[in-house]
């Protein structure tokens, strides 16, 4: 059965480097990276870096020797949030129904494209391609099919800077297509399930559509057998307008280098709890289960938890307890590089039932920690932040990390561009 | 430390690129714009800057131990700040920037560098690129623990 509405994928070509060309003309037309990871690896890459051989994820002391003419650019999510909202505005123009995927990625309903562009699909996904680049500034890709696997494969197999419409294929047609690609290009498909659809000679997407669906199903589970669906033109993962509500929040990342100073790790700490209480304000959610986890350069790291008698997003209260995480953590000397700090139980405040005792967290020298004595300070620093910008208030607790405050960019990281659908 | 900086051709009045020259420091970076490029490395390093409304080039920093200026291509703000180059009535100048180099690392400037001029016994002047300790981010990418005073940012 095939869906009446042809699913659009946008994806953005080189979306950072993009972003920071529409800004800065004089990085157009040469190797460029973006630097993340407190400037130590390439996050992102220019065309022309990646044909020089310098791949996501390296150092940038690597980068720097195969391609010496590349420039690099300190990332800035708060730039490339402001581009990929305008891309959601333009594309919100144009279709009735559109999923905020990735911050450069956005499925939509193409259905409307024809009437509003004219011509068929594909030229209309031309001019929805050339209307972006002069709206927006970036250049996108953009596949149409009947379901978002389709599409995503259509975008994916036209970049740079192209358009396939893929459910204008005859049978022949997209049966060369699926041939073409092999089983790993797919969307879901891992470097595991690549092995094991291969070791059962399924090696491109026609031999996977080929293939029996309850030994797919078998194989790969039910997300396995939605794929051959998808792939068989079967749209069964919807557009979603609006991101399903999270099981955990979680905010944390690199220390920027190994530190063994207990100030500078309580300090991490409180920054952190700082984003994850402004992510869990944000979708407007109280948390019951608090988990730390800490990775250490010389050990196994370290990994803990502590549920409370009642769901909150007290500052202080939370502050205590992670605090007391890492004490029990035995940290004290030991280097730590990363920690994550991850909020569960999640529930909505407008369902919380309030209980008439003080939610009380006794901490590791006895000393009770209640949450109502704190949080009119709390509640004042939230409304200020709000209005002046983020952390412009911050505890200070976190002073004992001046490099980190010192440099706004650190303020702002992928995960705080919110409403997306995956990281 | 910063060791050599690009300008993109836009920049530059076109007027001013006969006049010094410039066309011999033409660099194409891929399918770029065209650039100039100025590195310490040079035999006569020089930089471009603009002061009181004039655009010049002057040789950068000082090689020559007998002119009583400081041998070095670059001044340490500290050091300006504490007065050490009062004497040489050291002026602050712009230095022009797309982008800049540092231990192999070019990285993307935003406007530009800051410096300051001085005039040797010869009446000769001078260009410093003025230098703060580098920032966590800075000293990563460059492994260098010093970085250029840039305008408008710090990297």
């Amino acid at each position: 059965m095939k869906t009446a509405s042809p699913i659009g994928h946008l994806d953005s070509d080189c979306f950072y480097v993009s972003a920071e060309r529409v800004r800065f003309p004089c990085l157009r037309g040469i190797p460029v990276g973006v630097l993340g990871n407190q400037g130590a690896c390439v996050i992102a890459k220019s065309y022309e870096l990646k044909a020089a051989g310098v791949k996501t994820g390296v150092p940038i002391w690597e980068a720097r020797k195969i391609c010496p003419e590349a420039v690099f650019v300190k990332r800035d999510f708060r730039w490339y949030e402001v581009l990929s909202r305008k891309m959601l505005d333009v594309l919100a123009d144009v279709s009735p129904l559109v999923e905020y995927y990735s911050i450069d990625e956005m499925f939509f309903d193409a259905s409307e494209l024809p009437r509003v562009f004219g011509g068929s699909m594909r030229e209309a996904a031309l001019q929805l391609q050339q209307r972006m680049l002069q709206e927006v500034g970036v250049p996108v890709s953009i596949g149409i099919g009947e379901s978002k696997t389709m599409a995503k494969l259509g975008s994916d197999t036209s970049k740079p800077f192209g358009v396939h419409a893929l459910h204008e294929l005859t049978d022949k047609q997209r049966f060369d297509y699926l041939r073409s690609i092999p089983v790993g290009e797919l969307c879901g498909v891992g470097k595991r399930s690549q092995v094991k659809l291969e070791q059962h000679r399924i090696f491109n997407c026609l031999d996977f559509i080929r293939a029996d669906r309850k030994f797919i199903q078998k194989l790969l589970t039910i997300k396995g057998e939605a794929l051959w669906y998808e792939l068989q033109g079967e749209s069964i993962n919807k557009i979603a307008t609006s991101r399903p509500p999270h099981k955990a929040i979680s905010r944390g990342g690199s220390l920027g280098g190994k530190t063994a100073i207990a100030k500078q790790q309580h300090a991490w700490v409180v920054r952190n709890v700082e984003r994850l209480i402004e992510a869990m304000d944000f979708h407007g959610v109280f948390a019951r289960k608090f988990s730390l986890s800490l990775e250490r350069p010389n050990d196994y790291g370290w990994g803990g938890h502590v549920v409370l008698s009642e769901p909150t997003n007290s500052f202080k209260l939370l502050c205590a307890v992670f605090r007391e995480m890492l004490d029990r953590s035995d940290s004290r000397d030991k280097a730590i590089s990363h920690m994550h700090l991850i909020a569960e139980k999640l529930s909505y405040r407008s369902e919380i039932q309030r209980t008439l005792f003080e939610t009380t967290y006794s901490t590791h020298d006895g000393r009770p920690i209640t949450e109502s004595s704190i949080d009119q300070l709390a509640t004042l620093k939230q409304q200020i932040n709000q209005k002046v910008g983020r952390f412009a208030i911050r505890s200070g607790e976190t002073l004992h990390l001046p490099e980190i405050y010192a440099d706004e960019t650190n303020d702002y990281d992928i995960c705080d561009v919110q409403g997306k659908m995956c990281f | 430390m910063c060791q050599g900086i690009a300008l993109s051709q836009c920049e530059i009045p076109e007027s001013l690129i006969e006049r010094y020259e410039l066309s011999e420091r033409i660099i194409r970076r891929g399918e770029g714009d065209i650039e100039f490029r100025f590195l310490l490395a040079e035999r006569l390093p020089v930089l471009p800057l603009w002061h009181e409304g004039q655009f010049l080039i002057l040789s950068w920093g000082n090689r020559d131990r007998h002119n009583k200026l400081p041998v070095s291509a670059w001044c340490s703000q500290e050091s300006l700040e504490a007065g050490a180059w009062h004497h040489l009535r050291p002026r602050e100048v712009f230095i022009p920037a797309s982008f800049a180099w540092d231990r192999g690392v070019w990285y993307q400037v935003r406007e530009g560098l800051k410096g300051v001029v001085v005039t040797d016994c010869e009446r000769k002047q001078h260009v410093y690129v003025l230098t703060q300790p580098a920032t966590h981010y800075y000293e990563v990418m460059t492994r260098n623990n010093r970085e250029p005073v840039m305008v408008g940012e710090t990297i």
